[in-house]
């Protein structure tokens, strides 16, 4: 059984070529493949899913009918590489698809009926409230859940998962020119709701 | 866009970041606090029900693998056909988002076509299948170059809504504290139900109240206060929710009329009070609680103790199916001393899995807690209880049980 950790060659770095050309063969058992991925990979795809979705049960959902497609198509996404990439997608779609859902949108009802639920501000979901917040990552992060979904997904996979521009248009489907217009537009969106409150 | 940002200081061209330097320090807190966030959750272990799903589903062919989250059918759909949902996007594309590359690729990679579950009503999409594979496509797959199984081109085409849509309510329910208790509480539970049209608030909050007055669950400890009472309309004015019902009710609880205060409040999401109109003209909602007066939700801590139970389980439903093999998941709303929360998993009257926890707040706050039992759940009929002792005798003196099936 091959051991090494199965990742896409050059796929992290570059902009998602067929990188079957590297040395090292991948797995063909699917069940070693998905094992060798889920532990390079699978706390890493659960917290980019919770950073969109806001809900850790619907996040380990989302990654884990991730890897289960991927277990069950193995043998033509390990030839054509890219497979990182290709967890990383599914999971951006899964999120979005689960947004749509009205199991999410269901928890966010919930969170708010729950919220009218009790004096004070105790009673949020416990998504939200399992955490200790910080001031500042409240601030931010409450800002980011405003923006659009596009440019909510760009800035996280940029400055969450380190994605180059390539890559992110990659995952999404958009042009870089997009990318490039979404992140900036997050950004100054963001820029106007936390820095007033950084300045004062 | 045609127009980057400025960039002092002119970056070259393969500079990852495009975006000017006064962003630099936004950059950096959205960095930090995406960093710490995504660092405050832990993950829990699935690969054993991924190899497990993944197995069965290739055994058990096409829609196996929905089973407890069958709602993320689509997000398989999507991970097995990323390019479609390429164009799904394209169609859903919220207006104000920028226009990006028309998607020309629509290559579906799915070596198993048949297992991509079309959930209807979900997704849509207008494959034009091309084997091109150009420009942005660039998507997971795409050295998965397989001839588009047109036919099965997974992701359905049904743009609008169906007309009835299933939603989920707050319902307030009148229960014993404990077991035998004759203290009552209210019980809150998230109730999913089917409602024809908008899920306006007015909707919502009439679904929730008929909910709420009808007979209560057979597998519940809980009681209506209602019978034989309905509710005939609910309107969200801009200073007051009004709700009429046929008649008042003569039965003695004492949280009739609050629980459908609680309820309808819930339901149409805001704390307006709530006026009651009687259609037979009668004097009381309820016995003690003139028609004349208007009613809300308490806000005081102490207050709210005195009519809401300390233990709320907002998930699992009850009598909610959940997949066997897995440990369960559970989350609620606790109001306890110390913020201590108990449970255990009954299998026929017998103590399966037990454990404790703790809600973010105690007594008198409410608090959110969440846990997942120890042991996967063979399949069978549960109940979970979760509740709080007394400290000075472990008697329990809260509890709430959910019965639930594995399957």
């Amino acid at each position: 059984m091959p051991t090494g950790q199965v990742r896409d060659p050059g796929g992290s770095g570059t902009t998602g070529g067929p990188a079957s050309a590297s040395g090292t063969p991948l797995p063909t058992d699917p069940d070693v493949a998905i094992a060798e991925l889920y532990h390079a990979h699978w706390h890493r795809l659960v917290r980019l899913a919770w950073l969109l979705l806001r809900d850790q049960l619907a996040a380990e959902d989302v990654v884990q009918d991730a890897f289960i497609a991927t277990h069950r198509s193995w043998a033509s996404i390990r030839d054509g590489g890219r497979i990182v990439g290709y967890l990383q997608t599914a999971v951006v779609n899964g999120c979005r698809s689960a947004q749509r859902h009205t199991i999410v949108v269901d928890r966010q009802n919930a969170r708010e009926a729950a919220a009218a639920d009790a004096p004070g501000r105790d009673s949020q979901g416990s998504a939200e409230t399992q955490v200790l917040h910080s001031a500042e990552r409240d601030a931010v992060m409450d800002a980011l859940r405003t923006l659009p979904t596009r440019q909510r997904e760009v800035l996280v996979l940029r400055y969450y998962s380190h994605l180059s521009e390539a890559q992110i248009a990659h995952a999404l489907d958009i042009s870089p020119g997009a990318v490039k217009t979404h992140a900036h537009r997050g950004l100054m969106a963001l820029r106007r709701t936390i820095e007033p409150q950084e300045l004062t | 866009m045609s127009t980057d940002p400025p960039r002092p200081g002119g970056p070259p061209a393969e500079e990852p970041t495009v975006i000017g330097s006064g962003l630099r320090p936004v950059e950096d807190r959205l960095r930090r606090a995406l960093g710490a966030d995504a660092a405050s959750i832990t993950p829990t272990d699935r690969l054993g029900a991924i190899l497990r799903e993944a197995r069965a589903s290739e055994q058990a062919g096409p829609g196996s693998s929905a089973g407890r989250h069958r709602w993320l059918a689509p997000a398989a759909a999507a991970a097995a056909a990323v390019l479609v949902a390429g164009t799904i996007w394209a169609v859903n594309r919220p207006p104000t988002e920028a226009p990006t590359v028309p998607v020309a690729s629509t290559e579906v990679s799915t070596p198993n076509p048949s297992s991509v579950v079309p959930e209807p009503s979900t997704e849509v999409s207008t494959p034009t299948p091309s084997r091109s594979s150009v420009g942005p496509s660039g998507a997971p797959s795409s050295g998965a170059i397989e001839p588009p199984p047109t036919p099965t081109t997974a992701v359905t085409t049904s743009p609008a809504p169906p007309a009835a849509s299933r939603i989920l309510l707050p319902v307030y329910y009148l229960g014993p504290i404990v077991t035998g208790s004759d203290q009552v509480r209210l019980f809150r539970e998230f109730v999913s139900t089917t409602t024809a049209g908008p899920s306006v608030p007015d909707a919502k909050g009439l679904a929730a109240l008929r909910l709420a007055m009808a007979p209560a669950p057979s597998n519940s400890s809980y009681r209506s206060a209602w019978t034989g009472v309905t509710a005939e309309s609910v309107t969200f004015g801009s200073t007051a929710i009004t709700v009429r019902l046929s008649s008042g009710t003569r039965d003695p609880s004492s949280l009739a009329a609050e629980q459908l205060v609680w309820t309808v409040q819930a339901a149409v999401g805001t704390t307006l009070p709530v006026r009651f109109e009687l259609a037979d003209g009668g004097p009381t909602v309820s016995p003690g609680h003139p028609v004349t007066s208007t009613y809300t939700r308490p806000t005081a801590q102490i207050a709210v103790l005195d009519q809401v139970a300390p233990i709320w389980v907002d998930d699992p439903a009850r009598g909610a199916v959940v997949r066997a093999g897995y440990p369960l998941k559970v989350s609620g709303l606790a109001s306890t001393f110390e913020a201590n929360v108990e449970w255990e998993v009954l299998r026929d009257g017998t103590r399966v899995d037990v454990g404790s926890t703790t809600a973010s707040a105690a007594a008198p706050a409410r608090g959110a807690y969440q846990f997942t039992t120890t042991k996967p759940l063979g399949a069978g009929a549960y109940v979970l209880r979760v509740f709080a002792s007394s400290a000075k005798d472990g008697a329990a003196v809260a509890e709430q049980t959910v019965p639930i099936t594995a399957r």
